[in-house]
């Protein structure tokens, strides 16, 4: 098994699934049938794959494992150098599960450009994990940046009427970020001579100039979260994305920002991240309670549960940077939890979308009449996004209020707030939604394909919420070690 | 075997989510019946077992959370005050299916209606079972979810939508503060383990929190904070007002989850945390403050309301309040055992108002019925039953709880007990005051139903009668058979296995003093009140009424609690919302950063060329900028 290089098997299958998908013949008649079933097949093959890998990570060794080392350009120290920790095994199983699912939920929605929008996924999927197993900043960089043009494309070429505009806003902030970080990692790979984390790791940075390393790292990994006040990218997009791209970028991208804190800031630059965190938990909280309330206001549906995840991911910054072992391990699982639950919130309102053929909350309301499984499924996800105790948006809140006591009591006060506020925005959206007394006639429930989608995910949430510790011992070790260092 | 009782509901509840759909819903609707009278039988096997013996079980179930020293299971711990719990859960959820049955017959939701309620005595059991505190609050939850569920259950009406959310949210709050106590709890005593806790108790001493500002003993701020979770379950003054609101749901969830298990959580928690609360002074004042507050708030609405079960939901308000009174004076004990008889007539009252409802075809304005003691002779009789055990009229299941616990204020040290003594004395005679006022218009009264309703309405089927004959009896006898494990002496030993401070041996009642029976006096005094002015001196009312209109207008108004937060508060948080969002996210952040940065990039990018404005480019131009400046910066310093 050691022998295999199972990480560059994850990472390029679906990029060569998304080279054979170009070239098949578009004349072909079942051309459209094709394409989305290899698409289907390559990723599902790949998430079985990253099932392999989970089997033969063994959760008792702390340092990297699956290491993949070589020289990529001679004698400039560029490594193609990957291997994960169980952090980033979470990570990499959270993609290969979206990816097939955001290929299924488009079967019968999408019909332009079939082949490029399935391509655009397996893209998507290869940049991702590529970004979660790379120990290399640059190879790391291309990666994280590369990961940003397939969605771009898919916000640009198959959403909604003001595409335009969001996908200008996205790539705005996000490239604005990305060319601070590069600078920062030119930096960095001058002063000490190497890029690989494992060796920068010992490196001692003065103070100084991690502090300047860390800005340009954190404006890259604050506006992917993103942290309040980059964060008005993100409800134009989710907008204007279609479901499947809704459910990618709330489901991975966002943990891109917070997987960057986690795997760079914190452990090289331990001095800054501790001279940065009462910013980061002001922002945290302005972001938690500014953007609750804000979300209160929408009546657009998609908008509403971005913000959402904008209020959600600030507990993930507050649980990073309280570098306590609850912390760290609630924000992990925060993040993990957020990516099912928010992307089955908004493959929710992508199915009421396609339906209903609004996105005014105002507009639905007494879906019980006509979609009562729909209903309870949508009930579950709602349950986890207000942190119900029994999903895993409970665990991850949870220890990351735990986390943050222990170094103010007035952050976890200001922040469990936000609790209260999940469950007003929330629930008056189901209720707006659910309850009421329209009669909408032709309105069909969830079909077996659907359901079984839905099913997938109501089932994670439940049972990694009752049963979390399946989840952390796999990374136990990974947060043990980020807190040693 | 003793697991049983609480996981059987869960297992009806996966029935009915999996089966609805294929199987005949009466079979399953009495199949469920009877797995819920199944556990009531194991849970009495259970409570005589614990009695017995006085035995503890603790089942591991698996694990839950983990994290550093944080560790939480899944257990069932099985104590003498878990099995009372259990007990009344059971026989009240089993009564009220049964009840149901007849109730919700033409309701084409009912499958969804014993879906809920099989979840609900599930996650109730949890709570009271649980060994940790998150388990509880898993429970805690839960509870509040399907009572928000049920609330909700005529979702069409946007009455019952609202209040139901209105409930989660004002829970919610208190919630809030619960799980804070949780942490601060773990924060102090290393574990979330009862039996942790209460061993390592001792070890807090000298821990001192800062709370805005403030330096608290950790003890007073958990109790605190714990106390502000109770009291958003337990409908006290303040998260209040959730609960008359809640009466939307259909009347056997008033009776089930609204009177005798959900609302008493909050009791629940005070008691079994009662180590704490006993230690803390600050936390029995605030305590007993609150419940009186609470008792005599719910008493004085609860007689302008006109509202047949808004008028039961206050008594329910302030009937917890007592429950709060007697943990606040450490008489745990004694609170649980008016928790138990509560129970009983609280939950005849709302099934007996749900036989008015019913038979007057969803009726529930008090003024618009009378004369119906002809017409529902079996109800009336056992509403009367039901308000006589509520007044405390001797020898009925009320007066033993309700009696002590006014008592107890006399001999208490704490700071406010005099204060709280007076206070709970005019609640005993408000109390029998609106509980009869109730009576008279709806079975006396002048018959203000149109005939033909009035001709229609007929006592209903067996499905109501025998559930509301057995808590009949139990409102009658409960008190007078259960006393001795409640407050006897010889059952101590049950408490203290229960880890339950308790007061056992009450003085009061071998002493034979007059004092103490100011209470009983003061319950009839206002059933005669009653008799006498409504039936003799209308005029008198009316003129009272008049007389003192703009105080009557407070007490109908429910003294503006709910004015206030809607207008105050929920009203302002909306604005806020909306100014954010409009005036900062949109006017200030999007104008200054990314329009203002997409418009001159534009500008920037006309000028490199004005052959291409596709968006794709940009990203793409500026993507290879990225990748060049790499590329050079590496040749550059090689």
């Amino acid at each position: 098994m050691t022998n295999i290089p199972i990480l560059s098997l994850l990472i390029f299958f679906p990029f060569i699934g998304s080279l054979i998908i170009l070239l098949i013949n578009k004349n072909d008649q079942s051309y459209e049938r094709k394409v989305k079933e290899i698409g289907l097949w390559v990723s599902i093959t790949n998430f079985l794959l990253s099932l392999i890998l989970l089997y033969s990570f063994d959760k008792t060794e702390s340092q990297f494992q699956f290491i993949e080392n070589f020289k990529l350009i001679n004698d400039l120290g560029i490594y193609y150098y990957l291997g994960i920790d169980g952090i980033s095994l979470s990570f990499i199983l959270l993609t290969t599960l979206l990816v097939p699912i955001c290929i299924i939920t488009s079967w019968n929605k999408i019909s332009k450009n079939i082949s490029y929008f399935v391509a655009s996924f397996l893209i998507i999927e290869c940049f991702l994990i590529g970004v979660f197993s790379s120990l290399d900043l640059f190879i790391f960089y291309i990666f994280f940046e590369g990961s940003l043009i397939p969605l771009f494309l898919i916000i640009g070429i198959w959403g909604g009427s003001n595409r335009v505009y969001a996908s200008y806003k996205f790539f705005l902030f996000t490239i604005f970020g990305s060319l601070l970080m590069l600078l920062g990692i030119l930096t960095l790979y001058f002063y000490s001579g190497t890029s690989q984390l494992t060796l920068l790791i010992n490196t001692n940075i003065p103070f100084i100039l991690q502090i300047w390393l860390f800005l340009s790292f954190f404006a890259s990994f604050a506006i992917k979260i993103p942290m309040w006040p980059f964060h008005t990218w993100l409800p134009d997009a989710h907008v204007e994305a279609p479901t499947a791209g809704s459910v990618i970028l709330a489901g991975v991208i966002l943990k891109l920002g917070g997987y960057g804190f986690l795997r760079f800031s914190l452990p090289l630059f331990p001095e800054a991240s501790e001279f940065f965190a009462p910013f980061i938990f002001i922002l945290s909280l302005i972001a938690i309670i500014y953007i609750s309330l804000v979300a209160l206001a929408q009546t657009n549906i998609k908008k509403l549960i971005a913000y959402s995840s904008v209020a959600h991911m600030g507990f993930v910054t507050i649980g990073i940077f309280s570098r306590n072992l609850e912390g760290l391990q609630g924000s992990v699982f925060q993040m993990i939890s957020h990516g099912l639950i928010s992307a089955a919130l908004f493959l929710s309102a992508g199915f009421l979308i396609d339906r209903m053929k609004t996105k005014n909350i105002d507009n639905f309301g007494g879906l019980w009449n006509q979609m009562p499984i729909f209903s309870v499924f949508f009930m579950v996800y709602c349950l986890g996004a207000i942190s119900f105790p029994g999903t895993t948006g409970f665990i991850g809140e949870f220890l990351i209020l735990l986390g943050a006591f222990k170094i103010n009591f007035l952050i976890s006060f200001i922040a469990a707030f936000g609790v209260i506020l999940s469950a007003c925005y929330v629930l008056w959206l189901y209720n707006r939604v659910c309850f009421g007394n329209n009669n909408f006639k032709g309105i069909s429930d969830l079909n077996t394909q659907d359901m079984l989608v839905f099913l997938i995910f109501l089932l994670l949430i439940v049972i990694l919420g009752i049963y979390p510790n399946f989840l952390i011992s796999f990374y136990e070790l990974s947060t043990n070690m980020l807190i040693v260092n | 075997m003793y697991l049983l009782p609480i996981f059987l509901p869960l297992i009806s509840f996966f029935i009915f989510v999996l089966l609805s759909n294929f199987v005949n819903r009466k079979i399953l609707i009495y199949f469920s019946t009877f797995i819920i009278f199944l556990s009531t039988f194991i849970s009495f096997l259970l409570i005589k077992d614990v009695i017995n013996n006085n035995e503890t079980f603790e089942f591991y179930l698996f694990d839950w959370l983990l994290s550093g020293k944080l560790i939480s299971n899944w257990t069932i711990n099985l104590d003498f005050l878990t099995s009372v719990m259990i007990v009344i859960v059971n026989i009240i959820s089993a009564l009220v299916q049964f009840y149901s049955i007849g109730y919700m017959k033409d309701d084409p939701s009912i499958a969804r209606f014993f879906c809920y309620l099989n979840l609900f005595s599930f996650f109730m059991l949890i709570l009271v079972c649980s060994g940790n505190l998150l388990q509880l609050y898993f429970g805690w939850e839960g509870v509040g979810l399907c009572s928000y569920l049920l609330i909700g259950f005529w979702f069409y009406k946007e009455s019952a939508s609202n209040a139901a959310l209105k409930a989660f949210i004002v829970n919610r709050v208190g919630d809030m503060f619960f799980i804070l106590g949780i942490i601060l709890i773990y924060l102090t005593f290393n574990s979330i383990n009862f039996t942790n806790i209460f061993s390592n108790f001792s070890s807090y001493e000298g821990i001192k929190y800062n709370f805005l500002f403030f330096e608290f003993d950790a003890l007073d701020i958990i109790c605190l904070f714990l106390i502000l979770g109770a009291m958003g379950k337990s409908a006290q003054l303040g998260l209040h007002t959730w609960l008359p609101d809640a009466m939307e749901g259909p009347s056997p969830v008033s009776a089930l989850i609204h009177a005798a298990t959900m609302v008493t959580a909050g009791v629940f928690l005070i008691c079994k945390m009662s180590i704490f609360f006993n230690n803390s002074i600050f936390a029995s004042n605030f305590i007993i403050l609150i419940g009186s507050l609470t008792a005599i708030f719910a008493a004085t609405v609860a007689i302008t309301q006109n509202d047949i079960k808004k008028i039961i939901a206050y008594s329910t308000c302030s009937q917890l309040g007592f429950m709060f009174i007697a943990a606040g004076f450490s008489m745990y004990n004694l609170a649980i055992f008016h928790l138990v008889t509560h129970a009983f007539f609280k939950s005849l009252l709302f099934l007996g108002a749900g036989s008015v409802i019913k038979a007057l075809d969803h009726e529930q304005n008090i003024k618009k019925m009378g004369k119906l003691w002809k017409k529902l002779p079996l109800t009336y009789f056992v509403m009367i039953i039901g308000s006589l055990a509520l007044s405390g009229i001797p020898y009925f299941s009320g007066y033993y709880s309700k009696e002590l616990i006014v008592n107890s204020g006399l001999s208490s040290n704490l700071f406010f007990a005099k204060y709280v003594y007076s206070i709970s004395v005019i609640v005993v005679l408000l109390t029998s005051i609106y509980s009869f006022r109730l009576i008279y218009y709806v079975f006396h009264g002048s018959l203000n139903l149109s005939k033909l309703k009035y001709i229609k309405a007929k006592e209903p089927s067996i499905y109501f009668l025998l559930p509301l004959v057995l808590l009949g009896l139990f409102s009658i006898f409960s008190g007078y058979f259960f006393k001795d494990f409640f407050i006897n002496e010889k059952y101590a030993q049950l408490w203290i296995t229960s880890n339950v401070i308790n007061i056992s041996n009450f003085d009061l009642h071998h002493k034979i003093s007059l004092i103490n029976y100011i209470p009983s006096v003061f319950a009839f005094f206002g059933i005669i009140l009653i008799f006498y002015f409504y039936f003799f001196k209308q005029n008198v009312i009316l003129f009272f009424k008049k007389k003192f209109s703009s105080f009557y207008q407070f007490l109908f108004n429910k003294w503006y609690f709910d004015d206030f937060y809607n207008r105050i508060i929920v009203k302002n948080i909306i604005k806020l919302s909306e100014n954010l969002w409009k005036k900062i996210d949109i006017d200030l952040i999007d104008k200054l950063g990314p329009d203002g940065l997409a418009s001159s990039t534009k500008n920037i990018s006309k000028f490199f060329s004005n052959l291409q404005t596709g968006y794709i480019y940009h990203y793409v131009f500026s993507f290879i900028i990225g990748m060049a400046l790499l590329i050079s910066f590496v040749i550059f310093f090689l």
